[in-house]
C-alpha cells in the first residue's frame, strides 16, 4: 500500500534525496545514486534490512586497527591493566563511532545506534565506565538497535555499564538505591507523564535488588541481596518469593505499556523529522509499535513512510555530530588520523562528543539547544578548514576542478552537497565570489560556503 | 574589483560592515548588578554542603555520611560548611556570602530534568510551563546593547536564558575565534540573511567573534582552580575586567548526582566551588560590588542516606548568594528540622523558602526590576526577608 502511495505521489529525485538526508548522516554521491535507483521507499527498505548491507570491509578494518573492539570483558580488563591506559577502550570506541557514522553503508542503522546510545545514555567519564561502555555498545546497543524494544530494554537492564552508571549494582534489599528504577520509568520507558508515582519508583527499585555486576563485566543476580517481599508497581501485584523473574516481568510490563509506545515513538519522530511531531503521526506510529510488539523496524517503517512525515519540510537542525559526519561524507575523504582528529575537536568544541553527555537523558534533540553561537562558530571554522586542507584528497573537489566555468562549478557542487538546491540569489553570490578567487582556490571556497551556509544545517 | 565586490557585500551584513566600537558600560554604570547564575547540575546535597550539625536527627539520618560537628567550618549554632569549602567560609566571614537553607521548589519534584526545567523557568513544579527562562524574561525587560552582554559560558544556552535573543553560548573566550577570511564571511552572512530562523545566530557569531578579540588579550586571573567552574569564572572575570558590558552570565557546574560514594565525590566539588568563588572575587576587584552570584541546584537530596553511601533524589536544598550586595554572613530561612514529622513526604528536607522568593528579592533589590510580574507572572513573593542590601543609587 505504501508503495502505491509513493508511486502515485511520484517523489522527485531531489525530494527523495532530501528525505534520505534525514535518515542518514548525509547523502554523498554514491548514496544519491542509490536513492535515484531505488526511490525513497526502496532506499528505506534497503536501509531497514541493514544486515544484508555488506559493511564487512569497514568492520574488518576497524577490528584490525582497534583491538579493543573485539575483546570480551576479561580480555579487555586484562589489556587495559597491562597497557596501564584506562582510556584506551573509550578512545577506540569513540574513533569507531565517528568512522561508522561517516563511512558505514548501514546509515540508518548507525543513526539508530546513536538514537539508542542517547536513549540509554551512559557517559564515559570515569575508568570503570570506560571499560564497561564498549561492551554495552557491542553486546547490547549495536546487536539490538533494529530489533525489538523489549529485548533492548531487558539487555540494557543487565548491562554492566548501565548497572554501574545508575548505581543498580549497589541496590540491595537492605538498602535500596532508586536511581535506576526512576530513570527506567522516566527516561527509558513510560516517560515523565507516563503515569507512574514516587511509590512505583521505590517499589520498582526493590525488584531490581540483587541485580549487580560480576567483575570484570558480566551480569550477576545475587539472591542474598534480593528483596523477596511482595511489591506493587503500576497497580500490579508482584507475589512474594520471586527473584530475578519479577524484575524481568516488570520490564516486560513497562515495554508493553501504552505510555512507553508513545514515549519511544515521540522520541523517534523527534529524531527523524520534527522537534514537535504531529499528534496523528505519533498515534499512528505508536499503533505500529504496539501491534508489532515493539518491533523497531516496523515502527521505523510506519514513521518514515507516513504521509505527513514524507510531506514535512526540512525542520530538524542537524546536531553537530550529523554536521561533522555529513561534511566528511560530502567531501568523500577517506578516513585517516587527521580526519578523525578534526572530527573529534569539532565535536569536543560543540559539546557533542559521543558518550560524553553527563546526565541519563542523553544529548538534547531540539533546535533551541543546538542553535548556539559556539556550535555555529565551530561549523563555520570546520567547513572552512576541512575544505581548504583537503582539496587534494577529496574526490568531490578534484572532480569539481574540471569545470572551467564557475557557474558550472557551483552547479556541480550544489547538486552534490545541497541536493534540494539553493536559491538563485545565493547561487549568484557564491559564483560571483568564487570568480574573484584564483582558479585553484574556487572549489574549496564554494564547498566551504555550502557546508557552512544555512541550507546544510537543516535536514 | 575584488575590493569593490567586498564592499558591496559588506553592506548586506551590517554587523560586519562597520565594526562599531561598542560603548562598554561597567556594572556600576548599568545601574544594576551583573548576574552570574551558577547551576549545580544533578541535585546538590544541601545537608553535606551546609550540614545542620545542630540538628541531632542529622546524625541519625546520615550514619556514615554526616560530617562531624568538629569537622565542619562553623557558621552558626545550627550550621556549618563542608570542610573543603574554605573559600565559601572566607566569603561568609566577610559578610559576602549568604546561604538560604531548606530552599527550593515549593512542590517537590524528584526528576532532575523536570526540576531543572521548572527552576530555570522560574515556576513552581506544579505550574504550567512558561517556556522561557527567568533570566531571559528579566533581560527582555532591560536594554542589552553590547554584543557580549549575555553569555552562557558553555557550548549551549541553558533554559534559564531562553527568551533572550542576545544570549550567546561561548564555551571558552580563547576559542571563540573565526578562522574564515572576511570576504568569505561576507558571503556567508548574506546567505544567512535568507534564513529567518538562523540569521540571528550567524550574525551573533560574526559580531561576538569580532568583539571578543580584545578580551582574549586579557590575562587569566590568578588562583582559579582547575575544572569546569574555575575555567568559566576565569572567563567571566576577563569579560568583566575587559569592560565587555557583561550583564548576565550562566555557568553549568555538573556532577552533583551522588547516589553512591557521596563523601568522596562531594569533596572536590565543594573545594572547587569555594576556591572558584574566592578567586573570582579577588579577580574582579571593585566590580565585586556590582556583581551578584546566584548558586542554585534542582533539588536537595533524600535526608536519609542510602546503602551505597550516597543519597537519592529529595526536596529541600540550599541556595547560595555571593557578592558585594548580599547581606551575608548568615544562613537564612526557617529550619524545618529533620525529625520524621517535619520531613517532606516523610523523608526529605522540607522547603520553607520558595527559591523564587530569593530571585524576587534579587530582581527587586539588585537588578532594578520594578515589575516582578514581568518575570514571574501571577506568582507573588512573601514579605521581603532582606537577603540583599539595597543598591546605592
Amino acid at each position: 500500500m505504501a508503495a502505491e502511495r509513493l508511486a502515485d505521489s511520484g517523489l522527485a529525485d531531489t525530494e527523495a534525496i532530501r528525505l534520505a538526508g534525514r535518515i542518514t548522516y548525509g547523502v554523498d554521491r554514491v548514496t544519491a545514486g542509490a536513492v535515484r535507483e531505488m526511490g525513497y521507499e526502496g532506499f528505506v527498505e534497503w536501509q531497514l534490512d541493514y544486515d544484508r548491507i555488506d559493511d564487512s570491509e569497514l568492520e574488518n578494518a576497524l577490528r584490525s586497527e582497534l583491538p579493543t573492539l573485539s575483546m570480551d570483558a576479561a580480555e579487555l580488563a586484562e589489556y587495559l591493566r597491562n597497557q596501564d591506559q584506562f582510556g584506551l577502550a573509550q578512545r577506540e570506541l569513540l574513533i569507531a563511532t565517528l568512522i561508522r557514522r561517516a563511512y558505514s553503508p548501514r546509515q540508518l542503522y548507525e543513526r539508530m545506534v546513536e538514537f539508542w546510545s542517547d536513549h540509554f545514555n551512559v557517559p564515559v567519564n570515569n575508568p570503570i565506565a570506560a571499560a564497561l561502555k564498549p561492551l554495552e555498545d557491542r553486546e547490547v546497543i549495536r546487536p539490538l538497535a533494529m530489533g525489538r524494544f523489549e529485548d533492548l530494554l531487558q539487555a540494557d537492564a543487565r548491562s554492566p555499564a548501565m548497572l554501574y552508571y545508575l548505581d543498580n549494582f549497589n541496590n540491595t534489599a537492605d538498602g535500596p538505591n532508586e536511581n535506576y528504577s526512576r530513570e527506567l520509568m522516566e527516561l527509558h520507558t513510560l516517560g515523565f507523564d507516563g503515569g507512574y508515582t514516587e511509590e512505583d519508583v521505590k517499589e520498582a527499585a526493590r525488584m531490581f535488588t540483587g541485580w549487580t555486576i560480576r567483575p570484570p563485566g558480566q551480569f550477576l543476580f545475587r539472591p542474598r541481596n534480593h528483596d523477596y517481599g511482595e511489591k506493587h508497581v503500576l497497580g500490579e501485584r508482584f507475589l512474594p518469593g520471586v527473584g530475578l523473574r519479577e524484575g524481568e516481568r516488570l520490564l516486560t510490563l513497562l515495554a508493553e505499556h501504552p505510555s512507553t509506545a508513545l514515549h519511544i515513538v515521540t522520541k523517534l519522530a523527534r529524531r527523524f523529522y520534527a522537534d514537535q511531531p504531529d499528534e496523528d503521526v505519533v498515534a499512528a506510529v505508536a499503533d505500529a509499535f504496539t501491534a508489532s510488539h515493539g518491533d523497531i523496524r516496523q515502527t521505523l517503517r510506519a514513521l518514515l513512510l507516513h504521509p505527513t512525515v514524507l510531506a514535512a519540510e526540512a525542520q530538524k537542525l542537524k546536531r553537530p555530530g550529523e554536521f561533522v559526519a555529513g561534511v566528511l561524507r560530502g567531501l568523500e575523504i577517506p578516513p585517516n588520523e587527521n580526519v578523525i582528529r578534526a572530527a573529534f575537536s569539532s565535536l569536543d568544541a560543540s559539546g557533542h562528543l559521543p558518550f560524553q553527555w553527563p546526565a541519563p537523558n542523553g544529548y538534547p534533540d531540539v533546535r533551541p539547544y543546538w542553535q548556539s553561537s559556539t556550535g555555529f562558530l565551530v561549523r563555520f571554522n570546520a567547513a572552512y578548514a576541512w575544505t581548504r586542507e583537503t582539496p587534494g584528497r577529496s574526490p568531490l573537489l578534484s572532480v569539481s576542478r574540471g569545470f572551467r566555468n564557475t557557474a558550472q562549478q557551483v552547479d556541480f557542487l550544489v547538486a552534490a552537497l545541497i541536493p534540494q538546491g539553493i536559491d538563485t540569489k545565493t547561487h549568484g553570490e557564491i559564483a560571483a565570489y568564487a570568480a574573484t578567487l584564483a582558479r585553484r582556490d574556487r572549489p574549496a571556497a564554494i564547498a566551504a560556503l555550502l557546508f557552512a551556509g544555512p541550507d546544510n544545517q537543516w535536514r | 574589483m575584488r575590493r569593490r565586490e567586498l564592499l558591496k557585500l559588506m553592506t548586506a551584513v551590517p554587523a560586519l560592515a562597520a565594526f562599531p566600537r561598542w560603548s562598554f558600560a561597567a556594572g556600576d554604570a548599568l545601574g544594576r548588578d551583573r548576574l552570574i547564575y551558577i547551576y549545580l547540575r544533578g541535585g546538590a546535597d544541601g545537608l553535606t554542603l551546609c550540614p545542620p550539625v545542630g540538628d541531632p536527627h542529622y546524625f541519625d539520618l546520615r550514619p556514615t555520611l554526616a560530617i562531624a560537628e568538629a569537622d565542619v567550618l562553623p557558621l552558626d549554632a545550627m550550621f556549618g560548611l563542608h570542610p573543603a569549602a574554605q573559600g565559601l567560609k572566607t566569603l561568609y566571614d566577610e559578610g559576602e556570602l549568604a546561604l538560604v537553607h531548606a530552599c527550593g521548589l515549593a512542590t517537590a519534584q524528584r526528576s532532575h530534568f523536570e526540576a531543572q526545567s521548572a527552576t530555570e523557568q522560574g515556576i513552581d513544579a506544579a505550574d504550567p510551563a512558561f517556556g522561557t527562562g527567568w533570566v531571559g524574561r528579566y533581560l527582555n525587560g532591560i536594554e542589552v546593547a553590547t554584543p557580549l552582554a549575555v553569555i552562557a559560558l558553555d557550548t549551549a544556552v541553558p533554559q534559564a536564558l531562553a527568551g533572550s535573543a542576545a544570549a550567546l553560548a561561548m564555551a571558552s573566550v580563547d576559542d571563540f575565534g573565526l578562522s574564515l577570511p572576511s570576504d568569505l564571511l561576507s558571503v556567508l552572512g548574506a546567505m544567512y540573511g535568507g534564513d529567518e530562523t538562523l540569521k540571528a545566530t550567524a550574525d551573533a557569531v560574526f559580531t561576538a567573534a569580532e568583539a571578543i578579540g580584545p578580551i582574549t588579550e586579557i590575562e587569566v586571573g590568578e588562583n582559579y582552580p582547575q575544572g569546569e567552574l574555575g575555567a568559566a569564572l576565569a572567563d567571566a572575570g576577563r569579560l568583566i575586567r575587559g569592560e565587555a558590558g557583561l550583564v548576565a552570565a550562566a555557568i553549568n557546574f555538573g556532577g552533583w548526582d551522588h547516589h553512591d560514594s557521596q563523601a568522596a565525590r562531594m569533596e572536590p566539588l565543594a573545594t572547587e566551588l569555594g576556591d572558584a568563588l574566592a578567586a573570582f572575587r579577588e579577580d574582579i576587584g571593585v566590580e565585586w560590588n556590582n556583581t551578584m552570584i546566584v548558586v542554585q541546584t534542582e533539588f536537595g537530596r533524600r535526608a536519609g542516606e542510602n546503602a551505597s553511601a550516597g543519597t537519592d533524589h529529595g526536596h529541600g536544598g540550599v541556595m547560595l548568594l555571593a557578592g558585594g550586595g548580599v547581606d551575608g554572613g548568615r544562613v537564612i530561612g526557617d529550619w524545618p528540622g529533620l525529625e520524621g514529622a517535619a520531613l517532606s513526604a516523610g523523608e526529605d528536607l522540607a522547603v520553607t523558602t520558595d527559591y523564587r522568593q530569593v530571585l524576587a528579592e534579587l530582581l527587586a533589590h539588585r537588578l532594578g526590576v520594578a515589575d516582578l510580574a514581568s518575570v514571574f507572572g501571577d506568582w507573588q513573593p512573601e514579605p521581603w526577608q532582606g537577603i540583599f542590601l539595597p543598591r546605592a543609587a
